[in-house]
Parts: structure tokens; C-alpha cells; sequence
């Protein structure tokens, strides 16, 4: 039974709301201000939320955004509700993320079948795909970073699914100052991880795309147990997690590696790469799941027909997933004006290349959760 | 619909030159019409008003539980149907007639009744009630020509009207 979300500030409204909702085979719950509606929507995580705009205090638009910007809610059904009804009100509403918008005083029916033509979509769309992406490095320069950011981005396409990168660079990492993102505290302040202390903590980039940035702790060593608890709720969250490590993982290899359905082995044009990768495939290969697909890529490669390539399938036996075009200039500018190349050099090769990769992904997930569905 | 009915409470949007204020009115019997053009009290007093900029007019910027509204200085009042008509309509409607009215910063398009041999020049505030009445009424903001408020009813307030331009 699909759970609604019923907000006003009205409680007789919310009482006749509620029934037409539950003779219709809704289960709800209700509240009656913008703070309370958002503390039993991120603990509940209704299918849909009915939203009074006009509420003292903390305004519907207000509630709309933040429930929009939360991973927990993103994919609620959420309907706004209001005695409002001229043109540019409608707009507001839809901008600040309502699916729908109804003027009061409208009909119980409409209401109902407007959460019903949304809801076969949004629960379709409720079950992520549990991907989570590990890029592997085996020393830092290579360029995993713009490629995680990058990926990210080309990932969370409107029509495809979300997707978040992490940044678990857990002492330095960069990749929010890289996006132009400003991280607020850490995400890391005990050995408890829960979903409200995380959420809060990612950032969204104007892309769509979610970063949990770094939370650049003092400690050289961190507990894999937390980090394991955030991956966890990453992947229920998220479709695509998109994981930027440092090229030592540390206490953190267990975990991340265990956890990961794909591993992106991050190859630059060096034969002391090459070797590296070789000599640890067997290591990685005794952590990963059987399921763990392995895909080598070759960044920085010179040319298309990267003769680099051939050789890292000869050695690690493994077809290379992806060939990403050197392109420095591109590169130089994304850094400089916080903007990944997929979307400052929409038309580069680089860009090219990184979207082919991000739709082999997809198709990959895709063929994954059908097998798992047994479709 | 523009405007909703809470028991003896008419929800209704008021516009200034520079805010919308969408709020509940006390008319009890009267039509909020009547209220606006009772000139024995300057003020009207609202109820639960949301308060929007004119420059961003989606957007809720406050809240206030009561609100004292100055009627000469608000440029129009968006209403029900029956809230609009004042005494004024009983005695002389008998014909509509299209107008297009200036106010400062927005246009109001709508209809109004009037006599059948209606002179424009009798069109003035010490003639007639202060608010007159357009039906089927649209205002346009000349700042934001894209954003426009409708509804059954639009009370002008006709101490604030730059022109008043009849159409066929």
C-alpha cells in the first residue's frame, strides 16, 4: 500500500484529504507545518506528499526544494496544494519540484488520479539499480577524479537515473572544490552513520548530479565500518555511485571493493601501470564479489587506436571498456572554471568518449537487473 | 478559479504598485465590493496574507496572521464573481462594455457593465464608487508581460488608473 503525505496547516482539510486518500486505498499520515512535514517525510520516505503551499512559518516552495534536494524524498510524488491558482504560482510550484499542481477547492477524484497517473512511474523508479562504481587507481595524476566527476555527470541524466560520486579521499580530496561546491562539516563525526546526519552533508550540483564531498578528517586512518554504512545508503538512494579513492586505499579496500558491482581499472599510457594492475588483479579479483564486473580504461590515451590499449588486454585478459582521448586544453579549462569538460566541451572527443562509457554502464546495470528480475 | 469561499471568509489577492497580497476577509452579508468602496473606514482588515514581490510574484516572501490594507493604495483586488458587485452595478447596469485600463506598473483588461448611453467623461472617482468593477478580467505586469493574474472579477482601483481605454 503506497504512503501519502498529506501537509496543511488546516487540520479539518487534512482530515477530509486523508479520508478521500485512504477510501482510495492510500495509506497517510499527515502534519501540519513545513518542519514537521519534512521530519516524517525523511523518516517515512512516502511514495507521494499532498503540500499546502501556503503554510505559516516555512512555505510549501520551501519544503518542496528541500524535500527535492534530499535523496530520501527526490522521488516522492509530490503534489501542491493551494488557494493560489494564477499562472505564475502553477510555475513556482513545478520549479521548486511539484509534480502537480491542484487549486483549492478542488475535487477529492482529482487529487486521487493525480497520484495515480505519477505513481506506476515513481515506484518503478523507487528501486535503485544498486550500482556502485569503483574507480581504481593504482597512483595519483591520472585523471580519476575528472573522470569520476565527469561520469557522474553523464550518469545523472534526467531520463536515466541519479547518481552520486563520493569523494573518499577522506583526508584531501578535492573533488567538490572541483565541481565549485562548498562542503559544510563532516560526515564523519562517529562511528554511527545515520541517514539523517547524511543527508544533509550532499551537495547537489547543478547538473542533478549528488557529491557526498570529502569530509577531510585529521585522522590517517578511518574505520571501514562507517564508510561501508554510507555506501549503504548511497545505494539505496542513488542508481549510480560513483566512488573517487585515493590510489592507496588503506583500511577502505575491504569495504569498497566488496561492495562495488563494477571496477573501472584507471590505466594511463605507462608500463609500470600496466604491471601494477597485472600483479594486483588477483588480490582484487579474492576481495570483489563473482558478480564484480572489471573493466579497464585507458585515460590520456594520444590516439583512438592506442596501441597501449592492445597490450593491457593482452596482459590483465580483459577487454578495455574505454579509450578517453588526452585532451589538456579541455582538461586545463574545466579545472579553471569549476566546470567538468562533459559540460564546458560538450562536443569534445573527451566528452564523446565518457558519455559512450556512461551508456555502456547503464546498458550494463540494465542487463544486470534484468537477470536479477529474471526478465 | 482566482478566489475561494472559506464560510464568511472570502479569500481574495491584493495588489499594490509594488506587492500581492493574498489574504481572507471578514465580509460577512456585504460583498467585499462594498467593503472597499465604504469610505468610512480606510482600512481593511485581512487575515492569514501571504506576501509576494511584484518582481519575483510566485514566491512567498512572508507570512503575517493579520494585516491592515490601505484602499486607496491598493491598485486591484482579484475576487469571486458575487464579492464584485457593489450598489453601483444594481443601479446602472445594462450593458458591457470591453476595457483596457492602465494602472501604474500592470494593465487590466476586462468587462464592465455600464448604461446604455455611457459617457466616458462621467467616468470619474467623485462620481462613481472608487473601485470599479471589471469581469472576466486579466492584469499584465509591464515589468514581467509573461506573468499575468486572472479572475472573475477585478476590482480597479480608480484613483490609481492612468487611463481608462474603451473597446469595441
Amino acid at each position: 500500500m503506497a504512503t501519502v503525505l498529506v501537509v496543511d496547516d488546516d487540520a479539518a482539510l487534512i482530515t477530509i484529504i486523508c479520508q478521500f486518500l485512504e477510501n482510495a486505498g492510500f495509506g497517510t499520515v499527515w502534519a501540519t507545518s513545513g518542519s514537521e512535514a519534512m521530519e516524517k517525510a525523511f523518516a517515512l520516505q512516502p511514495e507521494a506528499i499532498v503540500l499546502d503551499i501556503m503554510m505559516p512559518h516555512m512555505d510549501g516552495h520551501q519544503v518542496c526544494r528541500r524535500l527535492r534536494r534530499d535523496p530520501r524524498t527526490a522521488r516522492s510524488i509530490i503534489v501542491a496544494l493551494t488557494a493560489r491558482s494564477q499562472p505564475v504560482d502553477k510555475i513556482t510550484a513545478i520549479q521548486a519540484g511539484a509534480d502537480a499542481y491542484l487549486t483549492k477547492p478542488f475535487q477529492g477524484k482529482e487529487l486521487v488520479e493525480t497520484i495515480q497517473e505519477f505513481l506506476p512511474e515513481r515506484l518503478a523508479k523507487r528501486s535503485p539499480r544498486n550500482g556502485q562504481i569503483l574507480h581504481l587507481r593504482f597512483k595519483e595524476g591520472v585523471g580519476a577524479t575528472t573522470l569520476a566527476a565527469n561520469l557522474g555527470i553523464a550518469l545523472a541524466d534526467r531520463n536515466h537515473g541519479r547518481a552520486v560520486v563520493a569523494d573518499l579521499d577522506l583526508q584531501k580530496g578535492g573533488l567538490s572544490d572541483r565541481l565549485g561546491l562548498t562542503a559544510e562539516g563532516s560526515w564523519i563525526q562517529s562511528d554511527r552513520i545515520t541517514a539523517d546526519g547524511l543527508a544533509p552533508k550532499l551537495l547537489l550540483h547543478s547538473s542533478r548530479l549528488s557529491v557526498l564531498p570529502s569530509p577531510r578528517i585529521k585522522a590517517r586512518e578511518v574505520a571501514s565500518a562507517p564508510v561501508a554504512k554510507v555506501l549503504e545508503f548511497l545505494r539505496s538512494w542513488y542508481d549510480f555511485v560513483v566512488l573517487d579513492t585515493p590510489a592507496n586505499l588503506g583500511t577502505q579496500a575491504s569495504a569498497v571493493l566488496s561492495s562495488s558491482s563494477l571496477i573501472l581499472l584507471l590505466l594511463t599510457p605507462e608500463p609500470a601501470i600496466l604491471r601494477q594492475a597485472q600483479a594486483s588483479l588477483p588480490m582484487i579479483r579474492q576481495i570483489v564479489r563473482a558478480e564484480t564486473q572489471i573493466w579497464p580504461i585507458v585515460n590520456m590515451a594520444q590516439s583512438r587506436q592506442e596501441p597501449f590499449a592492445k597490450q593491457v588486454e593482452q596482459v590483465l585478459v580483459l577487454p578495455v571498456a574505454a579509450v578517453l582521448p588526452w585532451a589538456p586544453q579541455e582538461c586545463e579549462q574545466a579545472v579553471q572554471t569549476r566546470n567538468p569538460v562533459v559540460l564546458s566541451a560538450p562536443g569534445s572527443a573527451l566528452s564523446a568518449a565518457i558519455h559512450e562509457l556512461a551508456r555502456d554502464i547503464r546498458q550494463a546495470a540494465q542487463l544486470v537487473a534484468q537477470e536479477r528480475n529474471g526478465t | 478559479m482566482s478566489s475561494a469561499q472559506f464560510g464568511n471568509l472570502i479569500q481574495a489577492e491584493f495588489f499594490t504598485s509594488t506587492h500581492r497580497l493574498s489574504g481572507r476577509v471578514h465580509a460577512g452579508t456585504k460583498p467585499l465590493g462594498d467593503l472597499l468602496n465604504d469610505h468610512s473606514q480606510s482600512y481593511l482588515l485581512v487575515f492569514d496574507v501571504y506576501i509576494s514581490r511584484l518582481s519575483e510574484p510566485g514566491e512567498i516572501v512572508a507570512y503575517a496572521p493579520t494585516a491592515f490594507l490601505t484602499k486607496d493604495n491598493l491598485s486591484f483586488v482579484i475576487v469571486p464573481t458575487r464579492q464584485a458587485r457593489g450598489p453601483e452595478q444594481g443601479r446602472y447596469a445594462s450593458q458591457q462594455y470591453k476595457a483596457l485600463v492602465t494602472l501604474p506598473g500592470v494593465e487590466v483588461q476586462g468587462k464592465f457593465a455600464g448604461p446604455y448611453r455611457f459617457d466616458i467623461r462621467t467616468f470619474t472617482p467623485a462620481t462613481l464608487d472608487t473601485y470599479q468593477v471589471l469581469f472576466e478580467a486579466e492584469a499584465r505586469l509591464v515589468s514581467l508581460p509573461d506573468v499575468t493574474f486572472s479572475g472573475e472579477a477585478i476590482l480597479v482601483n480608480r484613483t490609481r488608473v492612468e487611463s481608462f481605454c474603451l473597446s469595441e
